[in-house]
């Protein structure tokens, strides 16, 4: 695939990244990515203190606050070489989300407390946007809090909670006054979920895994200092949160690394060759470079000082029917053998009832097509983001 | 502007300087004694009229040009008549240079107008204004990963002056531009009868540079780009069931899609730009070839689009939609060729 970042200065970032990722990355967990299969939580936490060890995980945060203090530039390539060397991907809920809110909004101690212990992953978090009434109409949420002497009462529930079960924090928006408009009266807090009152419950989803939750608040306790910024703007630091680092929301390195992965299966099936199949996966190939094309123009017009807002919605949803459509193909790939139950063989295989029966660069196909479906469903659905266009860019 | 209105003062300016130029250096006592010699391949007054800005007449003032149209350089060009001109001026500027100016972009387009203005260089275009007998359309074929030309023809204006000539030939199935270094081309003089120079052209495995003409690509974009703001201008004005198409949630979406058409078209249109020059030339074929799909298939995108959320009016000769629209099925019908620019992007990429 034709690189459009390789000037000299990108060639040797990416040998600098490549050299880094061969000597730390551990073989299996590079050949679980490989194929596909969600990373363990230790898998994870391992990966990302190799990358705090380097100075690397914080790739957007600034310098002063941990970040490596590259370009925006310089991250891209650092994104597309991690999905590309089959590196785990990082949960970006706390290096993506609260941290960059807490730098903006957060004050001195929260910061202080709280940054650290992201970089190092000491601090697992999981996000608490979401509720079984607010989707994608995200401002009709209502968890809400009612002031007591020192802080907070919370009583509620958030709904597809992505990781709670590993986490031990989580960022909420909750309704601290519910007699003005809807955005106006929330705020962002911080929630140990360790506190009383707070319980996690797995749901099991249609590809077989259970990564996400709902989670219950029963009269939780959230003292003042756990606030994020002032009360009843929390809709402005979620909006912050959603439109922080848009420029990425494209998913170049994923769509490339699903890319690669149809085509290896491509050769693995002997349809490496054909006529059609090489077709499909070229004009896929296109569409990732107009895509990639499309975010360096907009990253030009940033550096040229403009602002890029809403039109990063195209980003997301391109990406996301790109990525998806690699799923269909590589489904269509594998055939039959792309149909197994890769959890149910899992949990069988660790109760020592059955060998794992399929091939690995099949097993986790299915999976992954149906794990995928998310992608266009959350941090805004593509419908969102149409209407996002609709209203803001084209002003219909 | 209205017809046949007087000329404007630069162009008098133009005329003004030529008359005054042509009074001191031509004549007969001038114009005799060059005719006695060989046909010229140096022409004696190119720099001078370099120099007096005429080179830079058809190209924009950003290029270094005066920007000038038609209607302005006529009167400099009655006077070169009148004063019976045997500069290659015709051939060079107006035929060669107009027609590098529509096409060329990038660094190729400000390394070629640069030197063409300032004199330097005089090019020429290997498409001669009438067929000679005998003539054989240039065509191009690849040898040992580079490009020749092949062909002949009989009487092309200036070819002795050129230092470089622009051939438009066929690789292939497609119409391409080559670069042709003209001392690698067998060129022989002749004097045609008003005293000007021409040339036979011998291609004859001549190595030639490729030059994609991208320019295409930007028209469509243009062309977009104004189709869907006049489809956003009609479904603000259009009201049905009581309230204007644009607030059905339907047309919304549908037309964001068209702007994420536009959008990614526009992204890949600059991006060939950008590697026209290119020197890894798998890497420019596949990308110049990934961009004409894109934008290929975003034309049609569009122009459907907009022709549809135009109802009615959409397929009316009337609105100027439906003549932007054919003019993107007429790119991508000569342009996009979907198909072939595929197979060619699997070759390269």
């Amino acid at each position: 695939m034709p690189a459009l970042l390789n000037e000299p200065s990108d060639l040797a970032f990416r040998e600098t990244i490549r050299r880094f990722v061969a000597d730390t990355l551990p073989d299996p967990v590079r050949q679980k990515v490989r194929h596909g299969a969600p990373a363990t939580r230790d898998e994870i936490l391992h990966w990302h203190k190799a990358l705090h060890a380097k100075g690397w995980v914080a790739s957007a945060w600034p310098e002063e606050h941990g970040g490596p203090g590259w370009t925006p530039r310089q991250r891209m390539i650092f994104d597309e070489e991690m999905f590309r060397l089959n590196a785990p991907p990082l949960p970006g809920f706390g290096l993506k989300m609260i941290g960059p809110v807490l730098i903006a909004f957060g004050n001195q101690a929260q910061r202080e407390r709280f940054l650290p212990r992201i970089l190092s992953g000491e601090d697992w978090w999981c996000q608490g946007f979401s509720e079984p009434g607010a989707g994608s109409d995200l401002a009709a949420l209502a968890c809400a809090a009612r002031r007591v002497d020192g802080g907070w009462i919370v009583d509620g529930s958030k709904t597809w909670t992505t990781y709670a079960q590993h986490a031990n924090w989580i960022f909420c928006l909750v309704r601290t006054d519910p007699a003005v408009k809807k955005q106006e009266g929330i705020s962002m807090m911080l929630i140990d979920m360790a506190d009383a009152g707070v319980s996690v419950h797995p749901i099991k989803l249609m590809d077989g895994t259970k990564e996400v939750n709902t989670v219950f608040f029963d009269t939780v306790f959230v003292p003042d200092d756990r606030v994020v910024g002032e009360i009843n703007k929390g809709w402005t630091y979620a909006k912050f949160l959603l439109e922080n680092e848009r420029l990425g929301i494209g998913g170049i390195g994923r769509s490339k690394h699903a890319l690669d992965r149809a085509r290896a299966l491509a050769e693995t099936v002997g349809l490496g060759h054909d006529r059609a199949t090489r077709e499909t996966l070229a004009r896929i190939e296109v569409d990732i470079l107009a895509l990639e094309a499309t975010t360096l123009r907009f990253m030009a017009r940033e550096r040229a000082g403009q602002r890029i807002g809403p039109e990063a919605s195209l980003l997301k949803i391109r990406g996301t029917e790109i990525q998806q459509r690699l799923t269909e193909v590589m489904l269509g790939l594998a055939g039959p053998a792309g149909l197994g139950d890769f959890a149910a063989d899992d949990e069988r295989a660790e109760a020592g009832n059955a060998d794992h029966p399929i091939d690995p660069a099949f097993r986790y196909v299915g999976y992954q097509h149906l794990n995928w479906r998310k992608l266009s469903i959350y941090g805004g659905s593509n419908q969102i983001q149409r209407a996002i266009l609709a209203t803001q860019v084209l002003r219909l | 502007m209205a017809y046949f209105d007087p000329i404007g003062e630069e162009a008098a300016l133009l005329r003004a300087s030529a008359e005054r130029f042509l009074a001191d250096h031509y004549g007969p006592d001038r114009r005799l004694p060059r005719l006695d010699g060989p046909p010229e391949t140096r022409p004696a007054h190119w720099q001078a009229f370099a120099e007096l800005g005429w080179l830079g007449v058809p190209y924009a003032p950003d290029d270094g040009g005066l920007g000038l149209d038609m209607a302005d350089i006529a009167p400099l060009m009655e006077a070169f008549g009148a004063g019976l001109v045997l500069e290659p001026y015709i051939p060079a500027v107006l035929h060669c240079g107009s027609f590098l100016n529509g096409v060329l972009r990038g660094a190729t387009r400000d390394g070629a107008l640069g030197a063409l203005i300032a004199g330097d260089r005089i090019d020429v275009l290997a498409d001669p204004p009438a067929p000679a007998p005998g003539d054989t359309a240039p065509g191009a074929r690849e040898r040992n990963g580079s490009w020749v030309l092949d062909g002949t023809l009989g009487v092309l204006p200036a070819a002795p002056c050129a230092h470089v000539i622009w051939v438009p030939a066929k690789a292939g199935s497609d119409l391409a531009l080559f670069r042709v270094d003209a001392a690698m081309a067998a060129v022989s003089a002749l004097r045609l009868i008003d005293g000007t120079t021409a040339g036979t052209v011998h291609f004859d495995g001549t190595p030639a540079e490729r030059i994609d003409v991208a320019g295409d690509l930007a028209d469509a974009v243009g062309a977009m780009d104004r189709l869907l703001r006049e489809t956003l201008d009609h479904v603000g004005a259009r009201e049905q069931f009581a309230r204007p198409l644009s607030k059905f949630q339907v047309v919304q979406h549908a037309l964001a899609d068209l702007l994420v058409a536009l959008e990614e078209a526009r992204s890949m249109a600059e991006l060939s730009a950008h590697v026209a020059d290119e020197p890894d030339r798998a890497r420019r074929d596949a990308l110049l070839a990934a961009a004409r799909i894109k934008v290929g298939d975003a034309a049609r995108i569009v122009a459907h689009g907009a022709v549809q959320f135009h109802g009615g009016m959409g397929v009316s000769d009337e609105v100027e939609a439906s003549h932007l629209a054919k003019r993107l099925l007429a790119f991508d019908g000569l342009y996009g060729r979907h198909d072939a620019h595929l197979a060619a992007f699997m070759a390269a990429a």
